[in-house]
């Protein structure tokens, strides 16, 4: 009979405990796995985002505000910047790209902005990957090409349940409250292919449509018509690489420059992100330590299980002795137990980590468009094995010395 | 060859009071394939000179060879692995750990033994104790003659040379108890095994041809006495 059946067999007569154990720290650690595995994706898909978009022009104001508006359609855009200026700064030898964008309509929720259709077409919202319509890829559609023309992100039209050739007319802002452009019907040309970022959850449309939608007054109407009066509310950078793809050195000195005007400063959105994380950062530590409690309380559990199942087999591993088991391996028995216990809590709580994001991540697709994997490993789940052995090591350890302890002659006593 | 050579063996319990010297033989030995009963009243150190024999307790003074080991010089852990490759024990109220199968129980009397825990033979064994159709069941599924027999068998799963067995009947009814000696006694014989029983049974004693007081044997007793008195 190999020392593992021993073991197995152990487990089974205490199956009540055994199971409560392993389901106790299969618990706490499938909560820091989610909890690890989400923290950690939001940050690779919000950082994800900076690195599509190198810089952002736009209004004084707070840049991590303005970095939450342009690029995950969350917060107000705080003012607006001159097209002229715009223009200056667009030809600035280390811009590769500029793309303007206004901000401040809304459907359904979701936010109407108005860019460039090059957006649509060209630009990389991530390195190599552009914006599609292509079925096969879960897009419909083309890209805009008249001014009542509007295309939709995929989390957009999947929870409006809009379709190619729908109908509708923009809110004059982002609030409920706000009022409708009802003259304006926009049509639905296009839906985008789902990108697994916050630019699903938006609608677009032309750049000029923003200053024609009828109820605006007529100095943003002319703006139009006259570039001279024309505002943006800003604009998406790409800046020209170096060698061993960073960020042309230049930058520093254009930002410097921009910030020194007036009405406009430009953002490095990867400088800003960081603040963000500060910012939710304390939401991560809560439930990473009620987690961290969870499973110290699950490692004390198996402790104390251990504990009485030690009581109530001092007759069995005294029996073992006599059998001719050394101490060593009675305190082995022990040990292994603790070892298996939370080896399988461990596993079941990996496994259970990964099927809650499973589970959860259609919702959060669909409520915030950020794209989680079940199958995305964290840094946390290579130490979550090591980390529930050494556990159950050291709730084992004390039981295990005391089996180790044991006396044989003494623990040998008639049961009937 | 003898199998147990005892020479001027002492065992002392030492406490932080008082030394107490329970077992104190002069000479004695038994020959290999020997069917022995040792009887005398409780308290009279036979059971702690069983636990000698087996290695469960560490002797005190004088030697003490048990199938040619000399355990008086042995470690504690060189005493577990004597026990598991030399002796068969067998306690009064059988010992059979209660969460394991009939079967498990015998392949656990292999199991700390050099040899190779074996299905077919802890199969076999159970077979000559007659117990060939309770192989799945619990211990607490069995009768007291039930449970001693497949104490019986797991005691002879390592092959012993030397099986101890300390009142292996005093569980068990007289119907019972005559059945479980004769096996006893066949089985040792088949397996040219030595046998030292433990009694304070008249009944069991009459059967055995080689039956010592075990007063006339340790000397200990005696002086505890004589102290008492």
């Amino acid at each position: 009979m190999s020392f593992w059946r021993i073991v197995l067999r152990s487990l089974q007569q205490h199956h009540f405990s055994s199971i409560l154990a392993i389901i106790s720290m299969a618990l706490g650690i499938a909560l820091l796995v989610a909890v690890y595995s989400l923290k950690e994706q939001t940050h690779r898909t919000f950082t994800q985002i900076g690195v599509g978009v190198d810089a952002i022009l736009g209004p004084k104001g707070s840049p991590l505000q303005i970095v939450l508006n342009a690029l995950y359609h969350l917060e107000d855009m705080p003012g607006k910047i001159k097209w002229t200026y715009f223009k200056e700064v667009q030809r600035d030898p280390i811009v590769l790209e500029a793309i303007p964008f206004c901000v401040g309509h809304s459907y359904g929720g979701f936010r109407v902005n108005a860019i460039d259709p090059k957006v649509l077409t060209e630009f990389e919202y991530l390195p190599g990957k552009r914006f599609s319509f292509s079925e096969p890829e879960g897009g419909k559609g083309r890209s805009f090409r008249a001014p009542d023309e509007a295309v939709a992100g995929w989390v957009a039209a999947k929870t409006l349940g809009l379709k190619v050739g729908d109908q509708f007319s923009p809110v004059c802002g982002v609030h409920e409250d706000d009022p409708v452009h009802e003259k304006d019907v926009l049509r639905i040309v296009g839906i985008l292919a789902p990108t697994g970022t916050p630019y699903d959850r938006a609608l677009y449309i032309p750049l000029e449509t923003f200053y024609t939608l009828g109820g605006h007054p007529p100095e943003t109407i002319a703006m139009a018509k006259r570039e001279e009066y024309r505002e943006i509310s800003g604009a998406y950078l790409k800046i020209k690489r170096i060698r061993g793809g960073a960020l042309h050195p230049g930058l520093q000195g254009l930002k410097f420059a921009v910030n020194q005007s007036e009405r406009n400063q430009l953002i490095i959105p990867n400088e800003v992100l960081p603040r963000l994380f500060d910012i939710i950062g304390w939401v991560d530590r809560v439930l990473l330590a009620i987690a961290g409690i969870l499973t110290i309380l699950s490692a004390l559990f198996l402790f104390f299980s251990l504990i009485s199942a030690l009581r109530e087999r001092r007759r069995d591993l005294a029996l073992l002795r006599s059998l001719g088991a050394s101490r060593k391996t009675v305190m082995g028995l022990m040990l292994a137990e603790a070892l298996l216990i939370s080896f399988l809590g461990g596993l079941s709580g990996l496994l259970l980590g990964h099927g809650l994001i499973g589970l959860g991540a259609k919702w959060i697709k669909i409520e915030t468009g950020v794209d989680f994997s079940a199958l995305y490993l964290s840094g946390a789940d290579w130490l979550v094995l090591p980390g529930a052995l050494l556990l159950g090591f050291l709730a084992g350890l004390v039981p295990g010395i005391q089996a180790y302890r044991l006396g044989i002659l003494k623990n040998l006593s008639p049961i009937s | 060859m003898p199998i147990i050579e005892v020479d001027s063996l002492e065992l002392v319990y030492e406490s932080q009071k008082e030394a107490l010297r329970v077992l104190d033989i002069g000479h004695w030995r038994v020959e290999q394939g020997d069917q022995v009963a040792l009887f005398g009243p409780s308290g009279s150190g036979k059971s702690t000179f069983l636990h000698a024999l087996a290695g469960l307790l560490p002797i005190t003074k004088g030697r003490l060879s048990v199938c040619g080991n000399s355990l008086g010089a042995m470690a504690e852990v060189e005493r577990d692995h004597f026990r598991a490759r030399y002796i068969g024990y067998i306690f009064q109220n059988f010992n059979l750990l209660q969460g394991f199968s009939v079967i498990e129980n015998v392949l656990l009397g292999m199991t700390f033994s050099p040899r190779k825990a074996n299905l077919k033979e802890a199969e076999f064994l159970l077979h000559e104790v007659g117990l060939s159709h309770r192989l799945r069941y619990y211990p607490s599924h069995l009768s007291f003659g039930e449970q001693q027999r497949v104490a019986v068998a797991r005691a002879l799963a390592n092959r012993p040379q030397l099986l101890l067995a300390d009142e292996p009947t005093g569980s068990l009814d007289p119907v019972n108890q005559e059945g479980v000696l004769k096996l006893l006694r066949d089985i040792c014989r088949i397996h040219g095994c030595t046998l030292i029983l433990v009694s304070h049974e008249r009944e069991v004693i009459a059967l055995f041809e080689k039956a010592i007081p075990f007063l006339e044997l340790n000397r200990a007793f005696h002086i505890q006495r004589e102290n008492q008195e």
